[in-house]
């Protein structure tokens, strides 16, 4: 027996769910009856828990029937149903005599569809009462037009893999369809002379005409087909064709990387996009990433405008959110694409849109990831030995004659070895953190619709944990553990024919469990204790046996941090949930003007986060001086009344925002005489921000925005293209007068491909398209959050430190008044004017070219007056809309797609960006005298610094050279080149050293290859022309770094152990200078010593991947299974070979991770 | 149809700009009511706390370690061993680390210990240009308020005069918007500066009170005599050697070719000094100014205690009860007061005894005669490092009976035991009922010995002249006296009065003794010309102008020791070089016992050179405005 229940055409087998005994002889002790009408319970449960869960669905069918008969007479085919339905029939056998024999081939059709075609096709009608299936005569027959035939097939994807779900109908006919089956086989009955349609979600649609008993069909994909769609401003969709601004729309799956975070998958997928990652924290992972490098200076906003379903948002929502989820991802880059967004845009513009529902049965997607993280690489250190007798010769040879921090019997017997408690040698890394961690990720998601109603829901859970020992001794868990949670809902409701509302909910949610100060701070904290002072904690010595708190470990008075403390006495935990609420409504309005389109959206974000942090204050211990022959140890308490063995509450932040967004449009579309296109667009927007975690007046006030845009297009003959937009924008920042920006813009374009002197070369380049640009985009977020109102004066009427007391008993006191911002009214909008200059190529139909040049040019960048003397007696320095910038650059993608006849498919993808931008205009002091120091025309990230030229030789050329100014210096320090000779080496002397520090060069590359059931991913991403400087105060090594008020001796990096300056070796050019137990001024100001190439290529990820046969997949009753592994971070090519230049220079930061990953993806 | 299709696209129309324009609401965020500067002239309580904001940016005389006149110079010196403290602005300047990278006690910029005086100089202006503004206050307290304005206006100016010479001059306030070329002031000469702050000062005296009326609101707001007096100051500032024809600075011109510093002496400055000085004094004393003298109606005490009290008592005693006191924001002395207190108390206090005055200025007081301790050779000069035992019955209100101390604490004028406090001597306050007398142990091991490293004095000599007799030293901390040190008060006028007339005069005679003779009786001390007949080495120093000139600078040098005018007065000089290049020496702390008596360098040769004359200004400030010069050496 076999049961099975039936939602929108898919048949599940009850087996899959409610497994049932399968051997006949416990069959036996089952009453039919009885199985039936449980199962029946169980499976009308089931329907309803699936309804629940889908919320909308169509029609549906209680039965269905697999009959395979050839010429049988009705009523043997009447048993069959009664068989297998327990349906029973009543009919008068004089009808029957006149009905001739049918033939069926179904599997798990529906009852109606089985008796429709059997019946209806004869004359016959019928009706279903209570199980009981009435046959009756037809008293108004459909005269039959003509004869059908029966029309069968395959319909497969271009590497001709069977297409399930595809829908197959009449043209014309709409009534007269199916849908392919798992294996994209179909069968259906048609009347003759039709034409058959191939419809699929993510496929172009294919006719044929149905003038064989076999009618195969095979479906292209959309997005590799040249007619791609592009999503633009406020998600209109425009066909590519007819975009003259830059837009890089890109596949979303491209952006899938073993990682909880969306942000590192950024850099070099996307021509156009700088990115980099400075820190692998799980949490605090995000990368940075500009749209065209950063052309503004001002302490404001520089990048780009995030908007996920239209409505702007955080990179922080932009790096929670699901791949699986997306449904487009758009990266905007010119003054055209962004200018609807006038006064937002000017940094390029990201637009995301989730996924809907598409009308059709339930489709269900799964997919598990489970991954391992570990650092790309571990920094080295020197071991604790080494430590010892290091510390003792920057000692030694700083200042001479003073008390050494390690004797020479301590060094002694911390090398033997052979004592370890009281010559402890601790590799704090290793006592505080695992090598690895394992993180996982699970994402589900269903998606259908009917005619009324279409839904798209996903959850989505991933679970990261952290690398840090938890001791068994606690029962509190101090491991980072962040389990975000996601939920969405996106649901289209077809009010009438004419009206949509759509409705999308989400809600992310995370969880973070964590040491007190996070991850990053506790991986300081191991590089930052002394390894040969203590250990972690000690053994319950005699006097200790009865304690019942850890014995933590520490030296003299209990001030040494012990890092190991740190991490147990408490725990953070951390609740931060978003919710969006978004309400759209689209209007056709064809009964007004044809082509004319109203919609409306309105948007409601909530952001909570709270945290509670709870701690003890851990108890120190440090070991007794050695008794004379006693090989016991014993314990002093270093602090008996300091510690405390429970837990206290620590206070902190709590943070609630809340967004509202509200937008409306009007849109127009129409074609004149088939040659002409045209259409307009009107958009209203106004969006309000409040955050309630400031905590002064001005900073509280609600952020607004309001605007009004507009979009003219015009296209003739699928050749020549123009485009008019504009924005006009309100901003609450500014003053009256200030208030409203107009920001317009316009672009042509021309596909030369389709003039028709192209002809003879369109086999070798199959398009060719050229476009330009020019317009004008607005930012208003300049300046910091606290200083929005630069119009006003912030004045503090009630300022306790500037007050004064005058009377006899100090008794009259009145507070004073300060004013941290001075009133400027005419501080506006920092403006940028952008130029594009594009070029899509398409060679052989197979190589697909797109390039740009852009230039921008930048100014009212809000910038602080540097020139503004002392003498002028402001508390706050005031900022104009001085500086000046510009930028240009290029950027490129190029994408190979190739099927060959084996079946061996392959792509390969590679984009190049290359963004440059300089001062043009800065406010500064006079330079004249020393030219070197001004900013104009240097690289708006250049770092200035002084020249460095080697190491001081000995006192005599200290003496004989320029005075350094920075603090004391030795030989073995480093001498800086006087630039400008006036005999001392002092800020005059700086000169712009070295690449920018954000990269001029960004690039990927990558190539997927595919063959049956395998396929092959890799992806490289580089970035070049960047510099970064080893940040010297963070390596110095033994420094004391106050850490809560605890001493601090920081480890010593290998590379500094090995390779320094030293009274005996004298290397000028060692790595490291003269050591000294502190970080030494004159070696640490910005100089080229510490410069280095920033420039690396590193293999990204590597996927491959298997899909599980079609076979085997159908006997499991799925559609597609997938399994696939991946590697992020793989290995890298550089010069710099101390630690991953990616993160920039400090060494001590949390490791950037490198993650295998294995995961399955499954289809139903 | 028609009609109702293209109404329905007006009206949709219309709706689309309405709510547009409903925008322009809708971004009016900012509600009234939001604070800006016109809130601070809206009514007489805003106004006053701009008023006080203006008083709030005057530099703070009782700042032990910011102040200029403090701990920076040679009088006092702190605990070098708290590590900590060395890093304070007026420690840095005393271990010679002054710069122009990062200047310390940076009164220009603002910044290490110091304050932009330029910040409360537009304050003055902004409540100048607006206070007519203010509607709820009578006409007498607005022309009070702006006189009192103009004084603060003219006292930053005389502030910034006085450590960087000439000046820029901001007498109207710049708009915050303007073009940055018009920003770069230039700075203005000596003698226009001058005369600047004297025609200010002028103009504030037209409508400042004679005297305080409402003391317990008002003491310590300036008064007509404050004004004249300041203008003395300001005017002695400019006669003197630094600024009046400084060979040193005659040549220099600024950017523009501007002579900033006059190139000649010129004598009719001390004429136009001792004029002001004159009416000064008249002023004070028409008004009730008197020198200050202890009495105590409640119990008898005997008079080396109550000359103690009187000494001690015109730097600490309240103005109400000082008719000496001139002008004395108050601002608490209570943190210095307690540095220089020792510990007596029964607990470790970590605020108290970080400060002290080096050997020299304990050998700088008078022998009991009323002359300098190497010209009266009634006085053991030469031993006067050894220690000698208290037998005498003369110094049982100095010494403790029967210890051994110095030889150096012996036999000195009063001022010397009301200003210091060491090892041995005795130490009074009084309290509701009577005398408390207690003796300083210092040495090593002992009471007020260095507890730990970090919390004791290292020459062994206390400033018992900043700790109020009124401050409680028993119980387990120190409960400080409220008091504020007077920025000027009548014995520096005398003094100034007799240096000034000696300056103006061919030879000193009895109108150039006769202001010094009152400061040195109230002293218990006889006159210059008795005094040195009687017991100096070298009688007839007082007969000559070089002579008296040194005898006044040396009257002063003690008179108004730790009162912050020593290291200005050495500048005015042009002395500074002299004495501040000496070693800093003092007692062996470390030394148990008589060990303690061995004389210990502690601080070798600062490198003081003439460009220290002046401050220097940040080397930024002078790349900022370009039309700025740097101070002459820097």
């Amino acid at each position: 027996m076999q049961l099975i229940f039936t939602i929108k055409g898919k048949c599940w087998p009850m087996s899959a769910f409610f497994p049932l005994p399968t051997k006949p002889l416990l069959r036996r002790f089952w009453c039919m009856d009885t199985i039936n009408k449980i199962l029946r319970i169980m499976q009308f449960t089931a329907v309803i828990i699936f309804f629940a869960m889908l919320s909308v669905s169509a029609k549906t069918m209680s039965q269905t029937v697999t009959i395979t008969r050839n010429n049988v007479p009705l009523q043997t085919l009447f048993n069959e149903i009664n068989k297998q339905t327990g349906y029973s029939f009543i009919f008068d056998d004089q009808i029957l005599k006149s009905t001739r024999s049918v033939s069926l081939k179904l599997v798990k059709a529906p009852l109606n569809e089985v008796l429709d075609l059997a019946i209806k096709s004869q004359d016959l009608d019928y009706s279903i009462l209570h199980k009981t299936i009435i046959i009756t005569k037809n008293l108004n027959p459909v005269p039959q037009l003509r004869k059908d035939t029966l029309i069968q097939g395959l319909v497969t994807d271009t590497l001709k893999r069977g297409l399930p779900g595809v829908t197959v109908f009449v043209k014309g006919k709409g009534g007269i369809g199916t849908t392919t089956d798992l294996n994209g086989r179909y069968s259906l009955k048609i009347p003759e002379k039709s034409v058959l349609v191939f419809k699929m979600v993510g496929f172009v649609s294919a006719e044929l005409p149905a003038d064989r008993p076999i009618v195969n069909a095979t479906l292209k994909e959309e997005d590799s087909s040249l007619d791609e769609v592009v999503v633009t401003a406020f998600g209109q969709k425009q066909r590519k064709e007819a975009v003259v601004g830059s837009v890089t729309t890109i596949t979303p799956s491209t952006l899938r990387v073993p990682s909880s975070n969306l942000t590192t998958a950024l850099a070099g997928r996307i021509a156009g996009v700088i990115a980099y990652q400075r820190t692998g924290e799980p949490g605090m992972d995000d990368a940075q990433f500009f749209i065209r490098g950063v052309t503004t200076f001002g302490t404001g906003k520089a990048n780009p405008l995030i908007l996920i379903d239209g409505v702007e948002m955080t990179t922080g929502d932009l790096s929670r959110l699901i791949v699986d989820d997306i449904a487009s991802f758009s990266i905007m880059k010119d003054a055209n694409a962004t200018a609807l967004y006038g006064a937002r845009g000017a940094n390029g513009v990201i637009l995301v849109t989730t996924k809907e529902g598409q009308e059709g049965s339930a489709k269900v997607q799964f997919r598990a990831e489970t991954s391992s993280s570990s650092p790309t690489e571990n920094v080295r250190f020197a071991d604790p030995v080494t430590f010892m007798k290091l510390q003792n010769e920057g000692v030694r040879t700083r200042m001479p004659g003073t008390r050494l921090p390690n004797n020479e019997a301590d060094i002694y017997y911390t090398e033997l070895g052979k004592d370890p408690i009281r010559y402890p040698a601790i590799d704090w890394q290793n006592v505080l953190l695992d090598k690895m961690t394992i993180n996982q990720r699970y994402n589900l998601n269903v998606s259908g619709g009917g005619k009324v109603a279409r839904y798209y829901i996903a959850a989505s859970n991933a679970l990261d944990n952290g690398i840090i020992k938890m001791d068994k001794r606690q029962n509190f868990n101090n491991n980072i553990k962040i389990n975000k949670y996601s939920l969405r809902s996106n649901v289209n409701v077809n009010l009438t024919r004419t009206t949509e509302a759509i409705v999308r909910l989400s809600g992310t949610f995370d969880n973070y469990n964590g040491p007190l100060d996070g991850g990053t701070s506790l991986y300081n904290k191991a590089v930052l204790a002394n390894p040969v002072k203590f250990l972690p904690f000690y053994a319950p010595d005699d006097g200790n046996i009865y304690t019942n708190h850890i014995l933590f470990g520490n030296n003299e008075n209990g001030e040494y941090l012990n890092p190991y403390a740190e991490m147990l006495k408490g725990y953070k935990s951390q609740d931060r949930s978003s919710m969006y609420v978004q309400f759209g409504l689209k209007q056709n309005l064809d009964f007004l003007v044809k082509g004319l389109a109203f919609r409306g959206m309105y948007n409601i974000n909530r952001f909570a986060d709270l945290t509670v942090s709870r701690q003890y204050k851990p108890f120190f211990y440090a070991l007794s001086p050695l008794l004379m022959g006693a090989a016991d140890y014993k314990l002093n308490a270093l602090n008996p009344n300091g510690g405390t063995d429970f837990l206290d509450y620590v206070p902190a932040d709590r943070t609630v925002t809340n967004t509202m967004y509200l937008e409306t449009a009007l849109d127009y579309n129409t074609v004149i005489k088939e040659k002409h296109t045209l259409s307009a667009l009107v958009v209203f927007t106004s969006r309000e921000n409040k955050d309630g975690s400031y905590n002064d007046l001005q900073s509280s006030l609600p952020q607004r925005n309001a605007g009004l845009a507009g979009r003219l297009t015009y296209g003739y003959d699928n050749r020549y293209y123009a485009e008019a937009n504009f924005g006009y924008n309100g901003s609450e920042r500014f003053a009256m007068n200030e208030r409203w920006g107009f920001f317009p813009s316009a672009g042509v374009g021309w596909i030369v491909s389709n003039e028709k002197f192209w002809e003879p070369l369109r086999n070798v380049v199959s398009k060719l398209k050229l476009k330009a640009t020019y317009g004008l985009v607005g930012n208003d977020a300049i300046g910091e959050a606290k200083d929005r109102f630069y119009y006003l004066s912030n004045v503090n009427m009630n300022d306790t430190g500037r007050g004064f007391t005058f009377g006899e008993n100090f008794g009259y006191n009145v507070s004073g008044i300060s004013i941290s911002r001075y009133s400027d009214p005419f501080i506006t909008w920092e403006v940028s004017r952008k130029g594009n200059f594009g070029l899509e190529l398409n060679l052989a139909n197979s190589i697909n070219i797109q390039a740009d040049y852009f230039t921008e040019r930048r100014s009212r960048i809000l910038q602080t007056r540097s020139a503004i003397p002392s003498t002028m007696g402001l508390q706050a320095t005031p900022k104009a809309n001085i500086g000046k910038a510009k930028g240009s650059g290029i950027d490129i993608s190029l994408d190979y797609n190739k099927t060959f006849s084996s079946g061996l498919w392959a792509i390969i993808r590679g984009n190049f960006t290359y963004a440059s931008s300089k001062f043009e205009l800065y406010e500064e002091p006079d330079y004249s005298a020393t030219p070197w120091r001004a900013h104009a025309n240097q690289k708006i990230s250049q770092r200035w610094g002084y020249i460095a030229e080697r190491y001081f030789l000995d006192d005599e050329e200290i003496k004989s050279s320029p005075l350094q100014t920075f603090g004391e210096y030795k030989p073995g320090d480093i001498k800086y080149k006087d630039i400008n000779r006036d005999g001392r080496v002092d800020e005059n002397d700086m000169v712009p050293i070295g690449y920018p520090t954000t990269p001029e060069i960004t690039y990927g590359f990558g190539m997927s290859l595919g063959y049956k059931n395998f396929d092959i991913n890799c992806f490289f991403q580089g970035s070049a022309l960047s510099s970064f400087w080893i940040d010297p105060n963070a390596i110095a090594p033994f420094a004391n770094v106050t850490t809560g008020g605890m001493k601090t001796n920081r480890a010593l990096l290998q590379v500094i152990a090995d390779n320094h300056w030293s009274e005996d070796t004298r290397d000028l050019f060692a790595f490291y200078p003269r050591l000294s137990p502190e970080s030494v001024a004159n070696n640490s100001v910005s100089s080229t010593w510490w410069m280095r190439n920033g420039a690396f290529l590193r293999l990204k990820t590597v996927e491959i991947g298997y899909n599980i046969s079609k076979n085997f997949a159908k006997k499991v009753h799925l559609k597609n299974i997938r399994l696939y592994g991946s590697g992020n971070n793989l290995l890298q090519i550089r010069n710099f070979k101390l630690w991953d230049p990616e993160q920039a220079g400090n060494a001590f930061n949390y490791p950037i991770q490198r993650v295998f990953n294995l995961g399955v993806n499954l289809e139903f | 149809m028609k009609i109702i299709i293209r109404n329905c696209k007006l009206s949709l129309l219309v709706l689309l700009i309405v709510s547009f324009f409903g925008c322009s609401k809708f971004l009016d965020v900012v509600p009234d009511g939001v604070a800006t500067l016109d809130n601070a002239f809206s009514n007489r309580n805003n106004a006053e706390k701009f008023l006080f904001t203006c008083f709030n940016m005057m530099p703070n005389q009782n700042a032990a370690f910011d102040y200029p006149g403090n701990i920076g110079s040679d009088e006092i010196w702190w605990d070098i061993d708290y590590t900590a403290m060395n890093g304070w602005s007026g420690p840095q300047i005393a271990q010679g680390n002054q710069n122009i990278t990062n200047p310390f006690q940076n009164f220009w910029d603002g910044g290490n210990g110091g304050k932009s005086l330029w910040i409360g100089i537009r304050d003055c202006n902004i409540f100048l240009e607006n206070i007519s503004r203010v509607r709820d206050i009578s006409e007498y307290e607005r022309e009070r308020w702006i006189s009192e304005v103009k004084f603060v206006k003219a006292y930053l100016h005389y502030f910034l005069f006085q450590l960087y010479g000439p000046v820029p001059i901001i007498d109207k306030n710049l708009p915050v918007n303007v073009d940055p070329s018009v920003v770069r002031v230039y700075r203005d000469p000596v003698d226009k500066v001058t005369d600047f702050i004297v025609n200010t000062l002028d103009e504030s005296m037209t409508n400042l009170p004679d005297i305080i009326d409402d003391p317990a609101k008002e003491m310590g707001r300036p008064t007509k005599v404050a004004a004249a007096a300041l203008k003395a100051k300001v005017l002695v500032w400019a006669a003197s050697p630094l600024l009046n024809g400084n060979p040193d600075y005659a040549n220099i011109t600024d950017k523009q070719g501007t002579k900033l510093f006059p190139a000649n002496v010129d004598p009719n400055k001390w004429s136009r000094a001792l004029t002001a000085i004159k009416s000064a004094i008249e002023l004070a004393e028409q008004n009730g100014h008197k020198l200050y003298d202890y009495r105590n109606p409640l119990f008898n005490i005997a008079g080396e205690i109550a000359m103690n009290f009187t000494l001690r008592g015109v730097v600490t005693e309240r103005a109400t009860q000082n008719p000496e006191i001139i002008f004395a924001p108050t601002t608490s002395a209570n943190t210095f007061q307690n540095y220089c207190t020792p510990n007596f108390y029964n607990a470790q206090v970590l605020t108290v005894q970080e400060v002290s005055a080096p050997m020299k200025i304990a050998e700088q007081y008078y022998t009991d005669h009323g002359v300098p301790i190497d010209e009266d050779p009634s006085w053991d000069y030469a031993n006067r490092f050894k220690t000698q035992r208290n037998a005498d019955a003369t110094h049982k209100y100095y010494i403790a009976a029967g210890e051994t101390t110095a030889k150096l604490n012996y036999r000195r004028e009063a001022r010397f035991y009301a200003h210091l406090g060491f090892d041995r001597g005795l130490y009074d306050v009084q309290s509701q009922t009577g005398i408390t007398t207690s003796t300083v142990k210092n040495r090593a091991g002992e009471a007020m010995a260095a507890v730990f490293s970090a919390q004791h004095i290292q020459t062994g000599y206390y400033i018992k002249k900043l700790v109020s007799f009124r401050s409680s030293i028993t119980g387990s901390a120190p409960s400080a006296y409220n008091y504020t040190i007077p920025v000027i008060r009548l014995s520096d006028l005398y003094l100034l009065y007799a240096e000034v007339l000696n300056e103006v005069k061919n030879a000193p005679d009895n109108e150039v003794y006769q202001w010094i003779d009152k400061v040195r009786t109230r002293a218990g001390l006889e006159g210059v010309v008795a005094s040195w007949n009687k017991y100096s080495s070298v009688p007839g120093k007082p007969t000559t102008k070089e002579g008296m000139r040194e005898i006044i600078k040396h009257e002063r040098m003690i008179e108004l020791a730790f009162e912050g005018q020593r290291a200005f007065d050495l500048r005015r000089w042009k002395d500074a070089m002299k004495y501040l290049k000496q070693p800093v020496e003092g007692w062996n702390f470390q030394g148990k016992d008589l060990n303690y008596y061995s004389l210990t360098t502690y601080f070798q040769n600062r490198n003081y050179t003439y460009k220290d004359y002046l401050w220097p200004l940040n080397q930024n400030s002078i790349i900022k405005n370009s039309s700025l010069m740097q101070n002459p050496g820097w």
